[in-house]
């Protein structure tokens, strides 16, 4: 087990690599520097050729790659606040190694992923660490502070989405797989169909138009915003005011990147289910005479959620992809707006945190998915 | 009880012949249609594209013989007059809105029976540029369909033939390849791509472009499935009864292997092209991808979104329709290749 996410791990460095390569080459490839548009400005002049000695832009291409990831991977700042974060992750690898060696149950990746989510979570609340990644080229200070400046919208919005499509999705597969060819069925089919044929920002403007514009200009109601994550007066409204403002803010984005995802869930819930409703082992519980309940909850449905956490996991990445699109239809303030903002003004530091940042929660996703599925399905075996 | 065989006297061939009827075989081609014909929305999907390719096909004829109107100029000249189409202003119902654009004149015409689909911020025929648009679309459908058709079916089957250090190569390239975020790097790409001076100019801003990119990016999916299917029809008896016979690799790979690994092949190439059609739609809605004034459709609803806020509705949902029905059939016809093609599913007569 350890060999093989050790083995996934180096492979996952590799793509890393790769892809950090291939992005900062097309960059590079790019006509004109990101000092051109400063060039146009005369009283610029005497900071152009500071700017680019300090940039390094007048170093070949290899050079300057080397000089990125030298300190794209290096600690700026590290500071250990208190004793939490030793605790935690010592709490957290004495309670790992109790749970391998005594629990015997499927749970054993649940309680594992729930500890150490909770353990990171403290520990990375008491520590202070920055890394050198660099100055944005666009004046907007340290690549650092501005990534993760943004980082909360995005997952603000991106676990909105994801409890919507779980919270509705699951369920509805389930519910169309028990009553398989029911009308309901055929009616979840073709919707299924038509959210996959639907592109993301046709759902997001569609929403947008309909819901938060027109909505308002026929009935004089504002149920939701058009753009922008909170009013400009939040920080004066009551507790009431301030949760309906940011439910009026987050629920358009979040549905329009919530629903391709619901859709597939429901399909695969679906599939899953009827796979399992149509094994032995079922067959034999419904001729002991369980109860129908007893049978489609117990015995069914547990087996047949194991493969909906592997699409979670992966599914993750996808929302990323949403999430870039979504935010700059709604002027959502997250990471992926930023990352479009970047690409439009060659903001190298930016783009190439960014596209890192995905990068590596892509590879930490897909691990995530492989050891919870085998951890959860006592046939899959590493080697 | 009698052996059908060689030394059997009389086959149901030879009675057939006696009664002067010939028996013809039922071909595997004649399972897969009469499968497909039976599926109805795919029936349905496969003639609306057919209508569609051979529309965006001779749309430059019709525009040249005047048919159509003409997709990059306004349908009002400099001074306001009305070159086309605009009745006066009420007669029927329509509207138009006069706005001034770059110091000129423009008139944006609503939906009506004289321009069905109106006319887009500049003035131009949305009728006409959503019909150009589908070449866009379609031109990028039907090359990633081929890049990764080839590609895909090239890696996969030469990592399932040849274990070993062939394959732990190829796949982990594959691995790195899907390993790489689809949407970011591509939005880079087409960021990039018109500035890049060694290019030729058509694979700058054109959709070829683009249709490369996504090509590149999405072959590994269908490596993997390729791959899956060699590593286990490579160790069925028909092909261990080919090697016996004599027969080279190249051989058992093209006539023994490949014909049989074609359905995955087929159903998921098709998959990827609905993909590859949304994936260029949305870096053309972001502005990163075929650039202007070539219209897709992509670009199409980030401006009717603009001009739906000011209450002009008909090019967001003209383009967005063409958009979304497009792929709706290609997924469609995937799905009715999918049941036509598999080939565990007995067909009842009726």
């Amino acid at each position: 087990m350890l060999a093989y996410i050790t083995r996934r791990l180096v492979y996952g460095l590799v793509t890393l690599l790769a892809l950090s390569v291939i992005v900062f080459t097309l960059l590079q490839a790019s006509g004109g520097g990101p000092l051109d548009r400063l060039k146009l400005n005369p009283r610029m002049q005497p900071f152009i050729q500071q700017l680019t000695e300090q940039w390094g832009l007048d170093q070949p291409v290899w050079k300057q790659y080397t000089t990125w990831l030298k300190n794209y991977v290096s600690v700026q700042e590290f500071a250990v606040h208190n004793a939490i974060p030793i605790i935690a992750i010592v709490g957290a690898a004495v309670a790992t190694f109790l749970i391998v060696k005594f629990v015997r149950s499927q749970w054993t990746g649940t309680y594992l992923l729930g500890i150490w989510s909770v353990a990171l979570y403290l520990a990375l609340r008491n520590v202070t660490i920055r890394f050198n990644w660099g100055i944005s080229f666009q004046g907007a200070g340290d690549v650092w502070d501005l990534v993760f400046s943004r980082t909360g919208a995005t997952f603000r919005l991106g676990f909105t989405a994801l409890a919507i499509a779980l919270i509705i999705g699951i369920p509805l597969g389930i519910y169309q797989a028990i009553r398989q060819y029911s009308f309901f069925d055929q009616l979840g089919t073709i919707g299924a169909f038509l959210a996959f044929s639907t592109p993301i920002f046709i759902i997001g403007v569609g929403l947008q138009i309909v819901m938060a514009l027109y909505l308002e200009r026929w009935t004089g109601v504002k149920l939701f915003y058009v753009a922008g994550m909170n009013s400009p007066g939040y920080p004066d409204m009551s507790i009431v005011g301030k949760i309906a403002d940011t439910a009026q803010h987050l629920t358009l984005p979040a549905i329009s990147i919530a629903l391709i995802s619901l859709a597939g869930y429901a399909r695969f819930q679906r599939a899953s289910m009827l796979e399992v409703l149509h094994s032995d082992y079922l067959r034999t519980a419904k001729a002991k005479g369980l109860p129908r309940r007893k049978v489609v909850i117990k015995h069914a449905l547990r087996n047949a959620m194991i493969p909906i956490v592997t699409l979670v996991s992966l599914d993750v990445a996808f929302m990323i992809g949403g999430a870039i699109i979504t935010e700059s239809i709604f002027g959502w303030p997250g990471v992926g707006r930023l990352y479009i903002t970047a690409i439009g003004t060659v903001d190298y530091p930016v783009v190439m945190a960014i596209v890192m940042v995905i990068g590596i929660g892509i590879v930490v996703m897909n691990l995530v998915a492989d050891i919870l599925y085998g951890v959860m399905d006592p046939r899959v075996r590493y080697d | 009880m009698t052996e059908p065989g060689k030394d059997s006297s009389i086959s149901a061939v030879d009675l057939a012949e006696a009664e002067g009827m010939a028996i013809e075989p039922i071909t595997q081609w004649d399972l897969f249609s009469t499968r497909l014909r039976r599926h109805r929305l795919a029936m349905v999907a496969a003639v609306f594209l057919g209508f569609l390719i051979i529309l965006v096909t001779v749309a430059p004829a019709m525009q040249s013989a005047g048919w159509i109107d003409d997709a990059a100029k306004s349908l009002v000249d400099g001074d306001g007059r009305i070159l086309r189409n605009i009745p006066p202003r009420g007669s029927d119902g329509t509207v138009f809105y006069t706005e001034i654009v770059d110091g000129e004149k423009v008139a944006i015409q609503a939906s009506s029976t004289a321009l069905i689909f109106g006319s887009d911020d500049l003035g131009r025929s949305v009728f006409s540029r959503v019909i150009f648009g589908g070449r866009a679309s379609l031109i990028v459908g039907v090359v990633v369909g081929l890049i990764v058709a080839l590609l895909g079916t090239l890696i996969g089957s030469l990592a399932g033939f040849y274990p070993g250090g062939v394959d732990q190569s190829l796949m982990r390239f594959t691995d790195l390849v899907l390993g790489l975020p689809l949407l970011p790097v591509a939005i880079v790409v087409g960021r990039i791509l018109p500035e890049i001076d060694f290019l030729p100019s058509w694979l700058k801003a054109g959709p070829l472009g683009i249709a490369l990119l996504i090509g590149f990016l999405a072959w590994g999916g269908l490596a993997r499935i390729v791959r899956a299917e060699f590593l286990s029809l490579r160790e069925k008896e028909f092909v261990e009864a080919a090697r016996a016979a004599g027969a080279g690799d190249r051989r058992i790979v093209f006539r023994h292997i490949l014909p049989n690994a074609m359905s995955p092949i087929i159903v998921q190439t098709t998959l990827i092209i609905g993909a590859a059609i949304i994936i260029e739609a949305a870096l053309s809605f972001l502005g990163f991808g075929v650039r202007p004034p070539t219209p897709t459709w992509g670009a199409m609803v980030a401006q009717g979104g603009r001009m739906a806020v000011r209450g002009f509705w008909w090019e967001m949902i003209f383009s967005g329709f063409a958009l979304v029905s497009t792929v709706l059939a290609i997924n469609f016809l995937g799905d009715g290749l999918r049941d036509a093609l598999d080939p565990t599913q007995t067909i009842e007569r009726k």
